[in-house]
Order: C-alpha cells, then sequence, then structure tokens
C-alpha cells in the first residue's frame, strides 16, 4: 500500500504543511480487540433468559393471494408459544426501508400481507421454546394460495398483460416515475460526431453475501419499551419505522447494534422480522430472537439491480464526447426497496465521469416477481458505469487512441457539474489514472500483451475508472452529529450513531476528535450503537460515515478544545488564540509555559468540574471521491477461466483518516466486484420465481485463492473541503471500476467484448468458438 | 434439525446389527430409518435440509478396530481404512508419492476443516449436489422416488452429460472416487451377512429407473477397508479438476488418468471423470482409444472424442462436452509429462 | 432424550445435557455461552464456526455435540491470555487489519492456529490453502494473510504459539 501525499491546496483547508498526530496512522482499531477474541456482542449473540426462538413461515409461490391460513396444529404443538399471521399484524403500510418520506425508497410494504408478491416472502411467524420446536411449527402451518400470474422478468412486467404487482397510480409495474435527465442538445451532439457507439449492456443480480445472517431479539419492558438489538446500519431509522407501526411513542423503541457483521447495503432495509419479532415478544411476554438461516439471506435479503442498460455516445476523432444518450431499466424485483434512489443515483452518474454537455437519460425501475433489489455497495453507478466504462474501451479502438489517454481527455475535472449538480472539486480522476499509469508501466504492459504469442493461454490489461459521491445527497438530506464529552481526568468520550458495519469507521471518528483536540488517540473512547444514548444519526451508508459523521465529530471535538483553551488561558496568562493543546498538554505558542490538559479540568479544590461538551451538527452537500483501476487478467482459451492476477487500485480519497481501513475497504470491494465480473450471480428460475442457488457453495464468491495480489495507492490529490482534514468517503468506490478494468482486460487478452456481468466460462468458450468460426 | 435417537456400538457387527434388526432393513441405505454417521460432515448436512430424515443414527465413528483407522502400505499397494480422514490420506507420504491421484484429489476437495472430521469411506458415499435434490420442496426421483425430476428442465449447468436416465440427471461431486476408479481399486465391506470385495467401478449403480438406489450397498452394510493394488502405473497418475473457483467448488469437469507408458507408448491407461455423470465414470472408450499407441494432442483428442461419444447435454449444459473434452487432452498431456 | 456429554473446553471440562440434534456449534453458543464461534451458513461452507477439536480444525456446524464426548475443543474465548492481552495472531490480526467487520476473524484465527502449529513457516500460497474454506467478504483477503505471515515471522522470532 503507498500513500501518496500531496500538499493541500484548497484555502480553506488545513495546510499541507499541517503536521497530523493521528490522523493518517493506522492506530489499532477501537474495535478490533473484541473482533479478534470473540468478545464482542453481535446481535444474534445478547444472553436473554427466557428467550424464545422465532421463525419466519415464507411462501413457496410467487404471486398469490392468500385465501387462508390454518395455523392450529402449528398452536397445538408443545412449546409454540405464538403464532402471527397477517391477521394478527397491524396493517399499516410502510416504507420498506427507512428513510421515511425520502423520494429514494418506496412505502408499498406491510409487515404482513393478504398477498405475497415473491417467491420466499414470509406470511406467518412461530415463536417456540426451542429452534427445532419452530422449525416444526412452520410446517404444520398450512397456507392455502390462489395463484395470480407472475412476472419474472422487466420485459414480462412491462406487457400489455402482465399482472400489476402494485396498484401505484404510475405506468405498469413501474416503481416510480422515470428518472430523466437532459442537458443540452443530443441531437446536435450527434449530428456532430465523427463515430457513433450504441450498446446493449446486461447485468446480473449479485447479492451482498454478508457474513453475519439477519437477526434480532427484542424484549419489552414492564414499562410497554421494546429494546431491539438488531443487525442493521440504520438503527434510528428503525427505531422510527418500529415505533409509527407499532403506535408507540419514540422513546419506548431501543435500537441497539453493538457489533454487526457486515451489510454493504442491504442491510438499510427494515425486514419482515424486524417487526414480527417485536410483535412476538409483545404477545408472549418473552424476550424473541429471529435470526435467518443462511438460505433466507438469499430468499429474503435484498440484491443488487439487474437489468439493461442501452447507450448511445458520439465522439469526435479527437476523442472527445459530443453527445450522450441512455436508457437504464433496472428489476426491482416485487417491492420498491431502493429502486428510485437506486436508479437516480445510477442515472445521474451518466451525466459524468467523462465529460458530456449534451446528454439525454432516462432510467425506470420496474417490479417483478423476484426477490427484492434494494441498497448495496455502489448503488447503481456499478451498472451504469460498467456500460460507460466498457464503451470507452470501445470507442478508443475504434478511434485508434489508448484506452487510458482517451479517459485521460475526458476525465472530469474541477468546476465541472458533478451529478449531485455541484461542481467537482480538484482533479482527483486524472490523478488517479496517470498515477495508475505509472504504477503498472501501462505502455509497456499493453504492448507485450499486444505482442504475445498464441497459446493456450492469454494475457491481458484494461482499465476502469469511476467517481462517486460521499453522502445521499440530493436524494437525502442528510446530517451527522456527534457529541464529545470531556471528563474530568482529560479524556474523553465521543458518542456517535453510526453504526460500526465493520469499516473501522468508529476508530477513524476517534483519531479525528484526538487530532482536533490534541489529545493522544488512546484518551478517546467511542460510544455507539444504542438509540437512547447516542445522538440521532441516518445509518451507516452512501459512503458518508468518515465524511459527515467525522466531520461531526470534528466540530464536537472543536468546541471542546474552544472551552480548554478558554479554561486554561487564565491559568496560562495568555489568550486562548495563543494556545495550543499537543498530546494533551497545553502550550502558550512562542513561550515556555505548559500545562496538562488533565490539570485544567480536573475538579479543584472546593469547586466540582463543570462538564465540558460539544456537540457538532453537519449536513453535507457532496463530495466525490475518484478511483482509476487497473487489472491483469489470463485467460484459459481451452477452460474459458479468468483469473484475475493482479489489480493496481488508484484512489483519491482527499485525505485518509486510517490507511489500513482505508485500503481494506479497497481491497475488500475488488473481492466483490471480482466476484460480480466474473461468477456470482443470483439465479432465478424464470418459469416460477424460485431462487436456484442460495448457498454460498452455489453462489460463488471469491475466495482466498482466488484474490489476486493488490498494490492498493491511495492519493490526496482532491481534498474536499467539507470533509474533516478534506477527507471524503471510500465505502463504495472500488465496488465500481474493478468490473470494466477486468472485462476491458479481457478484451485485450482474447480479442472479446463481452457486455454483460457476470462473465462465466461457458460464455468465454462459446464467444472463442464463435471468433474462430468467423474467422474460418 | 429434526429429532432423532442415537446409538454408538461397540463393534461393527453389532453397528450392523442394530440396522439389520430394522423393520425397513431392506430399503435403499439412502431411504432407510436408520443411518450410519462417521464423519458427520454430509449427514449433518442433509439432516438440516430435510434432504434425510432418519430417525436412528448409529456412530460409526469410534469403532475401535484399528484396521478402520489404518493406511497400510505394502509392495502389493495400499490399504485405506474406510474410517481414515480425508485430511490423513491427503498428508501421507506414501500416498503423496506413490498415489500422487490420490493426494491431489483429496487436496482440491472441499475444506480443511471437512477434511479433517470426513472419513473415506462416507466421502465415496456422499451424495449429489443437485439443487433440485437438496431443496425438498421441488420433485426429486432420488429423493422421493417417484416424484420426478425437476432439474431435467430446469436450472442444469451443474448437471450430468453422462450416465443419465430420464429419471435423473444429478451429478456425482466427489472427487476422491475418480482417484479410486482410474487405479483400479476395490472395496470390502462387511454386514451381518458377512464380507465381500467388489471392484470400486461397481459401486455405484446409474440412476437408471431408480436414481434412489445409488450403490450396490444394503442398509446393514459398511465400507471397511479400499485396497489399492500397487501396479506399475500408479505413481504416473494425476487428477485435474475445473471449477468455478479455486477453493471450495464441486468439479465442473474433472479428470483422474493413471498412465503406463513405455518408449512413449501407452502400455495402459485408466481414465475416470467426474463433475460430468451421475457416477464415477469410468471412460473405458477413451482408454482402448489410447492402448498401444503414441500419446500426443491428436491421439488425446481422439481419445477424447470417445469419451463423450454417448454424451447427452439438456439446456444448460452442453459446454460441459467441449470442457470436459478440453479437460481430458490436458490431463492426458499433463500425465505424460509427469517426472516420475 | 437429553444426554450428559463432557468435553474440555479451552481447558475447562464441562459437563452438559443435550439433544443429540443439537450441533457442537449450537452447544458452544447456547449451552456453553462462548457465542465467539459463528455461525455463518450452518452447512459446513463458511468456516466462520471453525475450532480446534483434539487438535484439528473443523466446522463445529457439521458435528454434533454428543460426537464431541470427550473431546478436547479450542474457541477463539480460549486465545487470549486476559483483558489487553491477545494471542500472537490476535495481536497481528489487530494491527494489520485482518478483521473488518469481525464476524469470520474467530473461523480464520482458529484455522491460522491450526495451520502455524503444523506449518511455522508457511509460504502465502499455503496461507491461502489453509485458509480456503473460510469465507471472509470484507477484506479481499489481503490483509488477513499478512497478519497470518507476520504472525509466522514472529514465530521465527522466538514467539511461542
Amino acid at each position: 500500500m503507498t500513500i501518496h501525499q500531496k500538499p493541500h491546496t484548497q484555502d480553506n483547508l488545513e495546510d499541507g504543511k499541517r503536521q497530523f498526530s493521528v490522523v493518517g496512522k493506522s492506530v489499532r482499531r477501537t474495535d478490533t480487540f473484541e473482533k479478534v477474541t470473540g468478545l464482542g456482542k453481535y446481535s444474534g449473540d445478547i444472553e436473554l433468559p427466557g428467550l424464545l426462538y422465532g421463525k419466519m413461515k415464507r411462501s413457496d409461490i410467487a404471486h398469490a393471494l392468500i385465501k387462508n391460513i390454518d395455523v392450529s396444529k402449528a398452536l397445538a404443538l408443545k412449546g409454540v408459544k405464538a403464532v402471527l399471521t397477517h391477521r394478527d399484524v397491524p396493517r399499516i403500510l410502510h416504507y420498506g426501508s427507512p428513510h421515511p418520506r425520502s423520494a429514494s425508497c418506496t412505502r408499498d410494504q406491510y409487515i404482513l400481507d393478504d398477498r405475497v408478491r415473491y417467491w420466499g416472502e414470509g406470511v406467518a411467524a412461530v415463536a417456540a421454546e426451542s429452534e427445532e420446536i419452530a422449525e416444526e411449527a412452520l410446517r404444520l402451518i398450512h397456507v392455502e394460495y390462489e395463484p395470480l400470474p407472475a412476472v419474472f422478468t422487466v420485459a414480462d412486467a412491462l406487457k400489455p398483460e402482465a399482472p400489476l404487482i402494485h396498484d401505484n397510480g404510475l405506468d405498469k409495474n413501474n416503481v416510480m416515475p422515470p428518472v430523466v435527465i437532459r442537458r443540452g442538445d443530443v441531437e446536435k451532439g450527434f449530428a456532430e460526431a465523427d463515430l457513433i457507439l450504441e450498446n446493449e449492456y446486461v447485468l446480473g443480480r449479485p447479492v451482498p453475501g454478508y457474513m453475519e445472517p439477519n437477526v434480532c431479539a427484542c424484549q419489552w419492558d414492564g414499562n410497554g419499551k421494546l429494546t431491539i438489538w438488531s443487525s442493521t446500519q440504520t438503527a434510528f431509522m428503525v427505531r422510527g419505522i418500529l415505533a409509527e407501526v407499532l403506535g408507540v411513542p419514540y422513546n419506548k423503541v431501543r435500537v441497539i447494534v453493538d457489533h454487526m457483521g457486515g451489510g454493504f447495503g442491504a442491510k438499510q432495509d427494515l425486514f419482515q422480522h424486524e417487526f414480527l419479532c417485536a410483535l412476538l415478544a409483545r404477545q408472549t411476554g418473552r424476550p424473541v430472537r429471529m435470526e435467518f438461516t443462511r438460505k433466507e439471506t438469499f430468499l429474503g435479503g435484498r440484491t443488487r439491480h439487474s437489468g439493461k442498460i442501452r447507450l448511445k455516445q458520439g465522439f469526435k476523432a479527437d476523442g472527445t464526447i459530443t453527445a450522450r444518450h441512455a436508457r437504464i431499466v433496472l428489476d426491482g424485483g416485487a417491492y420498491g426497496s431502493h429502486s428510485p434512489g437506486v436508479t437516480t443515483v445510477g442515472t445521474s452518474a451518466l451525466t459524468s465521469l467523462y465529460r458530456c454537455e449534451n446528454v439525454d437519460l432516462e432510467g425506470r425501475a420496474i417490479y417483478t416477481n423476484t426477490p427484492i433489489a434494494g441498497a448495496f455497495r455502489g448503488y447503481g453507478v456499478v451498472q451504469t458505469y460498467f456500460a460507460l466504462d466498457l464503451q470507452m474501451d470501445e470507442a478508443a479502438e475504434r478511434l485508434g487512441i489508448d484506452p487510458a489517454e482517451l479517459r485521460l481527455r475526458n476525465a472530469v475535472r474541477t468546476g465541472d457539474l458533478a451529478p449531485s449538480d455541484h461542481p467537482v472539486v480538484g482533479h482527483g480522476l486524472e490523478a488517479c489514472i496517470r498515477r495508475g499509469l505509472d504504477e503498472v508501466d501501462w505502455k509497456a504492459a499493453r504492448a507485450a500483451t499486444a505482442a504475445q504469442p498464441g497459446g493456450v493461454k492469454r494475457r491481458g490489461w484494461g482499465i476502469g475508472c469511476e467517481m462517486h459521491g460521499s453522502s445521499a445527497y440530493p436524494g437525502i438530506k442528510e446530517q451527522g452529529n456527534a457529541i464529545v464529552k470531556m471528563n474530568e481526568d482529560g479524556t474523553v468520550t465521543l458518542l456517535t450513531g453510526t453504526a460500526g458495519l465493520g469499516t473501522g469507521a468508529h476508530t477513524a471518528l476517534s483519531q479525528i476528535v484526538a487530532e482536533e483536540i490534541g489529545i493522544p488517540f488512546s484518551a478517546v473512547q467511542v460510544v455507539t450503537g444504542d438509540t437512547d444514548i447516542v445522538p440521532w444519526d441516518i445509518g451507516a451508508f452512501a459512503s458518508h460515515t468518515t465524511y459527515m459523521g467525522g466531520r461531526a465529530a470534528q466540530i464536537a471535538a472543536a468546541e471542546v478544545r474552544r472551552q480548554v483553551l478558554e479554561q486554561a488561558a487564565p491559568l496560562l496568562e495568555a489568550a486562548p488564540e495563543k494556545l495550543a493543546i499537543r498530546e494533551g498538554i497545553i502550550h502558550v505558542e512562542g513561550a515556555n509555559r505548559s500545562i496538562s490538559l488533565k490539570e485544567v479540568v480536573s475538579p479543584k479544590r472546593g469547586m466540582p468540574a463543570a462538564q465540558i461538551v460539544g456537540v457538532g451538527t453537519y449536513s453535507p452537500t457532496k463530495s466525490y471521491s475518484f478511483a482509476a483501476h487497473f487489472a491483469e487478467v489470463e485467460v484459459d482459451t481451452e477452460t474459458g477461466e479468468v483469473a484475475v492476477l493482479q489489480v493496481v487500485p488508484v484512489h483519491d480519497l482527499g485525505k485518509v483518516i486510517h490507511p489500513i481501513a482505508a485500503a481494506g475497504q479497497i481491497e475488500g470491494g475488488i473481492q466483490q466486484g471480482i466476484g460480480h465480473t466474473l461468477s456470482e450471480d443470483y439465479v432465478i428460475d424464470l418459469t416460477n420465481g424460485r431462487s436456484l442457488n442460495p448457498s454460498f457453495v452455489d453462489y460463488k464468491m471469491p475466495l482466498s485463492m482466488d484474490m489476486p495480489p493488490i498494490r492498493t495507492i491511495i492519493l490526496e490529490a482532491a481534498p474536499d473541503p467539507g470533509g474533516p482534514f478534506g477527507a471524503k468517503g471510500v465505502g463504495e468506490d472500488p465496488i465500481i471500476a474493478i468490473g470494466p478494468a477486468i472485462t476491458n482486460a479481457i478484451y485485450d487478452a482474447i480479442g472479446i467484448r463481452f457486455r454483460h456481468y457476470p462473465i462465466t466460462p461457458e460464455q468465454v468458450l462459446n464467444a472463442l468458438r464463435a471468433k474462430q468460426k468467423e474467422a474460418a | 434439525m429434526r429429532p432423532f435417537g442415537f446409538e454408538r456400538p461397540e463393534t461393527l457387527e453389532r453397528a450392523a446389527g442394530i440396522v439389520a434388526a430394522r423393520e425397513d432393513r431392506a430399503a435403499p441405505p439412502p431411504l432407510s430409518s436408520a443411518q450410519f454417521i462417521a464423519g458427520g460432515t454430509n449427514m449433518a448436512d442433509y439432516m438440516k435440509l430435510g434432504v434425510m430424515r432418519p430417525n436412528l443414527l448409529v456412530d460409526i465413528g469410534r469403532l475401535a478396530d484399528p484396521g478402520l483407522r489404518r493406511i497400510a502400505a505394502s509392495p502389493d499397494g495400499i490399504r485405506l481404512g474406510a474410517l481414515v480422514r480425508m485430511s490423513e490420506a491427503e498428508e501421507n507420504a506414501d500416498i503423496r508419492i506413490g498415489y500422487p491421484v490420490i493426494a491431489e484429489s483429496l487436496q482440491q476437495a472441499a475444506s480443511q476443516q471437512i477434511r479433517n472430521m470426513a472419513s473415506l469411506g462416507g466421502n465415496i458415499l456422499q451424495r449429489t449436489r443437485c439443487e433440485y435434490f437438496r431443496d425438498i420442496s421441488w420433485a426429486c426421483n432420488k429423493r422421493d422416488p417417484g416424484s420426478g425430476c425437476a432439474a431435467m428442465d430446469g436450472f442444469n449447468r451443474q448437471h450430468a452429460v453422462l450416465g443419465v436416465s430420464d429419471r435423473c440427471i444429478a451429478t456425482y461431486h466427489g472427487d476422491f472416487a475418480q482417484a479410486l476408479i482410474a487405479l483400479d481399486a476395490s472395496v470390502e465391506t462387511q454386514s451381518p451377512r458377512g464380507g465381500r470385495t467388489m471392484a470400486f467401478s461397481e459401486l455405484h449403480r446409474l440412476p437408471g429407473e431408480t436414481p434412489h438406489v445409488e450403490t450396490q450397498l444394503m442398509a446393514d452394510e459398511l465400507i471397511t477397508l479400499i485396497d489399492i493394488p500397487a501396479k506399475p502405473w500408479a505413481r504416473r497418475s494425476h487428477y485435474l479438476k475445473i471449477r468455478d473457483r479455486q477453493s471450495y467448488a464441486f468439479a465442473v469437469a474433472s479428470v483422474a488418468v493413471v498412465l503406463d507408458l513405455e518408449d512413449g507408448a501407452v502400455r495402459d491407461v485408466r481414465i475416470a471423470l467426474g463433475g460430468l455423470a451421475t457416477v464415477p465414470w469410468r471412460a473405458q472408450e477413451a482408454e482402448d482409444e489410447l492402448k498401444g499407441g503414441p500419446l500426443d494432442e491428436r491421439t488425446a483428442g481422439r481419445a477424447a472424442e470417445a469419451a463423450f461419444a454417448g454424451a447427452m447435454p439438456r439446456e444448460h449444459n452442453a459446454f460441459k462436452i467441449s470442457l470436459g473434452r478440453q479437460a481430458l487432452v490436458r490431463a492426458l498431456l499433463e500425465t505424460r509429462d509427469m517426472r516420475v | 432424550m437429553k444426554r450428559l456429554v463432557s468435553m474440555t473446553v479451552n481447558g475447562e471440562e464441562i459437563e452438559l445435557a443435550i439433544p443429540p440434534y443439537r450441533t457442537l456449534l449450537d452447544v458452544l453458543r447456547n449451552e456453553g455461552r462462548l457465542t465467539g464461534t459463528k455461525k455463518g451458513c450452518d452447512v459446513g461452507d463458511c468456516g466462520a464456526c471453525t475450532v480446534i477439536m483434539d487438535g484439528s480444525p473443523v466446522n463445529s456446524c457439521l458435528v454434533l455435540g454428543i460426537e464431541a464426548e470427550g473431546a478436547t475443543i479450542e474457541t477463539i474465548e480460549g486465545q487470549h491470555a486476559g483483558p489487553d492481552l491477545p494471542h500472537l495472531i490476535q495481536e497481528k490480526f489487530m494491527d494489520h487489519g485482518g478483521a473488518q467487520c469481525g464476524f469470520c476473524t474467530p473461523g480464520i484465527i482458529m484455522m491460522t492456529k491450526a495451520l502455524l502449529k503444523e506449518n511455522p513457516n508457511p509460504t502465502e500460497s499455503e496461507v491461502r490453502f489453509a485458509i480456503a474454506g473460510n469465507i471472509c467478504r470484507c477484506t479481499g483477503y489481503a490483509k488477513i494473510v499478512d497478519a497470518v505471515l507476520a504472525a509466522a515471522e514472529d514465530l521465527r522470532k522466538g514467539r511461542t504459539l
């Protein structure tokens, strides 16, 4: 891993000569001892006396009305404490994903409905004394369905005779009105073009594959207050929706998320089991835990949106893009979830990355009777940049321009309008591409692949680029909050509401606080994950935790520092602005006087210490992180296998807070991206809507031996004035550029352009055979 | 998992006797209400899925008979007790040097954790990974005889192209078994009726009309020993596995080759194919094609053609025929080029 | 229906009454109150439940609790010496970023311990081979491999497992 630091250039940022004491260092993470020792408590680890085990009965039909549910046999089973069906639960239409009333999500779900819209939808729930009894009870529940016509593809869902999956008043089966973006004059742009390319790109259906299956445990106390331990990225959103649906005030729902076994976006949704677990616990008067099996995380989880993109671009001979026209149709699955947000972000992303003044973009999401597509790292941009960056490669070849050079000529630059309608800050993309070209010696590498003699195994190099916003603005007006409290011994406590998915964000926030106040990292303790204690937070998603939550923590810490200096000033006989805190010691600048922070804040004789507390609130607009990925592949032309030999990802993060954690995000994103591109596809039977590979054997994620060496390079090329010390997000970026880099490398290796993912060995073999035939 | 009883008899005879005393002792072993369990990796999985629902487990994992867990190499060959763990065999020096195809097949199977538990006897008898078999709500003749086969017109990318019937196209997914076919191994069994020995290639039965009858074994019969003869060719033996990722994936196509070369000509050869057939598959037509002649790309290609002459693809698995041919050619040439 | 089963877990002999159909994983997590061992798939596909049983790493989700009768079991909770006193392997996972969400971490650490006991000087590909049955979805494995190799290096410098 290389951290390439350049002096900051923004006037409103810390000046480049600043020496950081904590930020930029890979300190030991705050959550890591508990993780490596197994002592950390995940939501499924909470021990509750008298615990009951909850299980959900799932539909074995994709689209049907429930005519009758007979639960009498289940209820009669010894050890069964409660059974709930749609007749027993509040019938309140709620947002599937808890960003209430935002444009990103739809309100189209009930806890349990008298109708099922996909195979595997929950239709009933039981609570029993043991897991085995609960499972047996599920088998004893008899559901009588009246089948409805079902559609499993977007094409079928749009046919005139297709059933209406939700009656939302829109064109048939549209989740929301189309996302339409028009700028400039596309007709004129195409008329000016020397080259016009138009292709269709087909997107598979990967799943997040987080290691911790969805789980929650619920307990009601004597005062009618619910505590729920849940594996969620959005604790406060869960609180809000649960409270509204259960009909209790917000202060009677307490959501606790301590450790969390990954989410990758999908655990932003509120799942059926979270409502049902709370209701089962209320009905039985005992704590109840509901834990998905791995199979259930496939059936009842969330997928990335599959779909099709038709992309047409015009190019001048010098590579200038004159027009961009795109029609994006995504499969939303049975419920809306994040479809509006994903479609909006994915579609608007096509306004940028590579400059183009004339764009005509339209994105749609369509309901089908398939598993729910939701939020997943890369949020629509994985899909649209796959299309865009594949076509760039094709254009480069047709124009006789090196593919990296074509990208450089068109790369988004400072001041350009970003997808969020904000000016882009800095030349981050250009910096990433140039650094990567040097690192891999691009010209030589491509010359070598071009010159390789025939043979069974052929190598190729490819490039892919991306930019991604930190924060969900403007889709959601977000807010990050933090409270920093100074303790009497000079240590501080940071309270943050952001969830710890596993990224190391709590550590980064603690580093920011330590840096801002001027105390050692060890003097900061972070308190998280309890909605009764920590300040409100919108949740951990949209690559915004360090950017937004970190900035809020920085603001809170600055306030604490201000108050400390105010108290120190009379003791040091100097004005507060003349004081600096380093390593917990307050110095008078230019004079040889100092006092320890502890001395300032500790109780004095006859006088208790006053609470020093800072509250930080930050509503960001948006910043963009950039990346260029370079991948080398080897294609076995006899077996169709594609091996990724090495990846060089270059990311501009503005300012890196914790290098190892940031690199870990990049490497993990690449792992998922390699899977998306080559082996991962959640397969749905198109005759009945059943999933066909809901296991870790049959859904093939790359494992240790599949992962190539990754030479991660982090640049601090374009710091963002909105982020803490210039920092920007990193969570989503790495999964976006790797797909195009690999696909373009496959072309370099064997001269075949695939325009879909995943690219399976049999498709490679078939394409090679077809190419041979054509040549012969 | 559904509740079941559990017995841990002291002796092999007693273990077999418990099953023999049951009313359904004549049922095909997979359908028997009493099941033996050794390493348990397959059984625990299938019980959780509800694919197998025994009401009694007979634990043979701790039987005291030392022969059951011994690896005995001699000039006549090597004898592997049925309770030897996969990892023990994989790491055994006699096997690694003298019978590389065994070590290679085991090393590429499952995961270290599973190989540490799974017995060789159990591994041979592992049941298919066909998704339509594993999910009990699908029709499956193997799991519920007569219920039909959802894989025929389903997503059958993983399914067999050799040895199929109109009742079942489920692939035999093991690796080790291919090595045993290639090495001309035999197995010894015990039941209350006494012991018997059979060629390993005879153990598994083609699905035919009765896909639920998977082997020649009876419900109360236990494999006790795997016997591999010492032949001059065992050292020149090799296992090639092609799969969707580099670990923890079943073969899309695999080939075990044992080759006896004399002055560049094939004196004898045995070939087994995995991931392609309903049972561990001996490619005898390919062997015949090669015997007595040189082994080069051309002859290997002819052998590969012969091996798949009778292949019957379905909608999604036709690629396995060309992939299987390529794999066979590659395995043959790699085996030829081994330094022994 | 329940049977008394005794086993030694992290050096302590325990006796538990368990039904035969309960896996060692569930026994450890519920009856044994050792929740550090994780359930990621419950069918042997992910390795999150890896424990060392009589010296060998196994998937505890595929072992029936009663099959562990008399066995010696090591779980993640038994590795560190006390608060702030991580085991060598744990220390390297902490310092090299080997744990992100942490759900696969206990299983991979147990796997690593078994590997380094057998082979204190593994190559990178031997490390990757050893943990090939452990799914990590966060790290891309890079930092895990770094951590394992760093632990091996310290072993060569005289530290012990």
